[in-house]
């Protein structure tokens, strides 16, 4: 049953935006015809394949493969170098599954993980044999446009070289990724790519899909190397080690959100924060139904950035919206129906489940802003079961001062510490200007 | 024993009582029956009951067309009646009461509010639905209390006065009809005029929220006669469901309806107040009374929500 004040109105879905989606082991179906370099690719293949270990979870129960990933050799001590996203699960539960290398000739062993980067996606695994041979960092990037070769285990098919382009670093992708043209497919997941001369500048970690992928960058994977390796294997290390990661990498970013003036933009009659820093994107969209009796106008900017802790829970992101609502045909009852409507619809725009965060808690209040503006704000915060002092915070907030015109604000900013959660609320609630 | 005897006359439509005294009695189409049938099937002095020690036995005295047990199919010489049971003669149902424990009787929907002693009069009923319009209004229009979240409060209510309508529509309907033997049709009833009075709440809303401009008091015949209508529904269904005999098995059929009911609203709130579902979800209700609402600082707003940073329990 519906409560006379909560029934379903005719009111129009939400939009969609076009944007396109990180995905991490999706599925990718489309075949390009390959670049002309295929001599270089053959040379690296024959030469480098033998360093290049598909890296797999195993199911201690079943002794089956759980997960797969690919590796590479960075060193004579038999250290490999993937991405923690590949390993995440072992160091979560580590009596479940074990880690194990099988070499391009067949050959197998148990790996051991000695270091992670989780912002970076980087993970320092070792083997007990040495290795003679392995794989050296580049000086420098490549200049863009030069082809590179990225390496690995695509769907568990064997080893794989895939020739691309190199695009420089992203733009707007505030973790610094390197845009490689050229298909990168599950399983490739922290394989190397490679310049012509056959040395590291990057390591494979995520696709777009459609010949858009994205490598780790050479400089990160340097300074991780040379990181001080973990003493202590426990779970409580690698979760503190972890815990200490995001809150440097949320202070970084933190830093500049609060610190940096926002550019503030009209947007329908009110003044709002649009790009407030250089790796969101925002889109924007209004609504053109005639049947809708008021005018609906969106914009919301993502930062795409997601930070992979563990199968269905990811940190990072920051993502807000704001809503301009405005009508002269319905009465104020009518109107504000609508707008509860429209609230009941935000969502928190991370992933996380009861595992990983505790129930989020809320606070709720009237906030005066500028100009005699009063927001009915909902402010709420859930913890992280595993990385404690970090939060995902989630704001919606609609203007109650006036009868036919109303502003929705919403933000989620996702593995923050409260203080910083507290200042981005308090300068999000100021930056925003009535008429 | 004091008994009642109820004669369904012309297939049930209407009923005749008799009240008798006396531990030896006849029932037929003779004058001098105790319990008079007007019905050709039934012989002049058709069956006798007979009170022996709080036992109630009726017998045939052999008659043309006997009697039977509700049901039964073979005519039967002599049996035992529990007050309450109905049994047939000739091709007409009766029914035997006692005095001291009657069985309650059905109401019918238009009469039962008639039945509860404060609500008897016209004025008693409009008060209940003045009560329930009042407490709409004042969620509406409230401005005394707006530092706590009042709309909260009253979706709870209103979702609350949900879960206990259809409580007492399973409890009545398991509790009376299944296990107890009664009357369907005003369950039934209470059941359809309740679907119906919700879709007109829902469609019609929905056609003035957004096809009537300027209509800005169509909110308010549509608050008024559906909280009057679910109101009356609703403490219709409480008396039928609490005027019923608390026997062992109606308990048993009660406890069901109640399992039945909890275990649904059960799912139902742990969505709802889910971490991973929406937060937001009973504070849903913006009344543009908002608008007088007096608000704190910015400042005063961050500081105070400090205490929602709670880490996580070891």
């Amino acid at each position: 049953m519906y409560p006379i004040n909560v029934c379903p109105l005719n009111v129009k879905p939400a939009p969609r935006w076009p944007s396109w989606h990180f995905l991490f082991l999706a599925l990718l179906l489309a075949w390009f015809a390959q670049p002309a370099s295929a001599e270089d690719a053959q040379s690296l293949f024959n030469e480098y394949g033998d360093l290049i270990y598909q890296i797999r979870i195993i199911d201690q129960i079943s002794g089956k493969q759980a997960g797969i990933g690919s590796g590479f050799v960075v060193d004579g001590n038999g250290r490999i170098v993937s991405n923690y996203h590949v390993v995440a699960e072992i160091l979560a539960e580590p009596d479940r599954y074990r880690l194990e290398f099988v070499s391009s000739n067949g050959q197998e062993g148990p790996l051991t993980v000695l270091n992670v980067d989780v912002p970076n996606d980087l993970a320092l695994l070792k083997m007990d044999a040495s290795t003679p041979k392995y794989l050296s960092l580049a000086a420098a990037l490549p200049e863009q446009g030069a082809a590179i070769y990225s390496l690995g285990n695509p769907h568990d098919l064997g080893l794989t070289v895939i020739p691309g382009t190199y695009n420089g670093i992203a733009a707007r992708s505030a973790n610094q990724r390197i845009h490689f043209s050229g298909s990168i497919n599950p399983g490739m997941s922290g394989g190397p790519a490679l310049n012509s001369s056959g040395e590291i500048i990057g390591v494979n970690v995520a696709t777009a899909g459609n010949q858009i992928s994205f490598l780790v960058a050479l400089d990160k994977l340097r300074s991780f190397l040379e990181e001080p390796l973990l003493q202590d294997f426990s779970i409580e290390a690698i979760d503190r080690l972890i815990t200490e990661q995001l809150v440097k990498s949320q202070a970084q970013t933190a830093a500049h959100l609060l610190n940096e003036q926002w550019p503030i933009e009209p947007f329908g009659e009110v003044r709002i924060p649009q790009t407030i820093a250089p790796y969101v994107r925002c889109w924007g969209q209004s609504n053109d139904d005639p049947d809708l009796l008021y005018e609906h106008s969106v914009t919301r900017c993502d930062s795409e950035e997601r930070v992979f802790l563990r199968s269905g829970f990811d940190t990072g992101r920051l993502l807000y919206r704001f809503d301009w609502l405005k009508t002269e045909d319905l009465s104020p009852l009518q109107f504000y129906g609508a707008l509860s409507q429209l609230i009941q619809n935000i969502r928190p725009d991370n992933a996380a489940e009861e595992e990983d965060v505790t129930p989020f808690t809320c606070h709720e209040g009237f906030a005066g802003g500028r100009e005699q503006s009063v927001v009915k704000a909902t402010f709420c915060a859930r913890g992280y079961k595993r990385f404690k002092g970090l939060f995902d915070v989630l704001y919606v907030g609609m203007s109650v001062h006036e009868d036919r015109r109303a502003l929705m604000s919403h933000f989620t900013i996702a593995g923050v510490t409260q203080e910083n959660g507290l200042s981005f609320v308090k300068k999000f609630l100021e930056s925003i200007q009535w008429n | 024993m004091e008994l009642i005897v109820e004669v369904f006359a012309d297939g049930s439509r209407n009923v005749e009582r008799f009240r008798i005294d006396k531990d030896r009695f006849t029932i037929g189409r003779a004058y001098n029956c105790e319990v008079f049938i007007s019905d050709r099937t039934v012989s002049p002095t058709h069956a006798e009951v007979v009170i022996d020690a709080g036992v109630i036995r009726l017998n045939d005295l052999d008659s043309l067309n006997g009697v039977h047990r509700l049901g039964a199919t073979d005519r039967q010489k002599s049996f035992e009646v529990v007050a309450g049971n109905s049994f047939i003669i000739g091709r007409t149902r009766v029914r035997i009461l006692s005095v001291d424990a009657p069985v309650p009787e059905a109401v019918p929907l238009h009469d039962a509010l008639n039945q509860i002693p404060f609500l008897s009069k016209w004025y008693q009923k409009l008060a209940v639905v003045g009560l329930f319009a009042l407490l709409l209004a004042f969620e509406q229009w409230r401005t005394a209390f707006e530092k706590m979240d009042w709309s909260s409060f009253f979706a709870a209510l209103f979702i609350l006065c949900g879960f206990i309508f259809v409580l007492t529509l399973l409890w009545g309907f398991i509790g009376r009809v299944i296990v107890h033997e009664t009357r369907f049709a005003d369950h039934f009833v209470a059941m359809v005029a309740y679907l119906f009075v919700q879709s007109v709440l829902v469609l019609g809303r929905e056609w003035f929220e957004f096809n009537l401009q300027d209509f800005w008091w169509s909110w308010l015949p549509f608050a008024v006669i559906s909280t009057a209508l679910l109101a009356m529904l609703l403490v219709n269904q409480l008396y039928l469901a609490t005027h019923m005999n608390f026997t062992k098995r109606s308990l048993i059929g009660m406890t069901l309806a109640l399992l039945v009911v909890v275990s649904l609203s059960y799912r139902d709130i742990d969505d709802r107040m889910n971490f991973s579902s929406n937060p937001f979800y009973v504070t849903v209700i913006l009344p543009p009374a908002y608008r007088l609402a007096p608000h704190s600082e910015i400042n005063e707003f961050v500081e105070d929500a400090q205490s929602i940073f709670t880490p996580p329990a070891d």
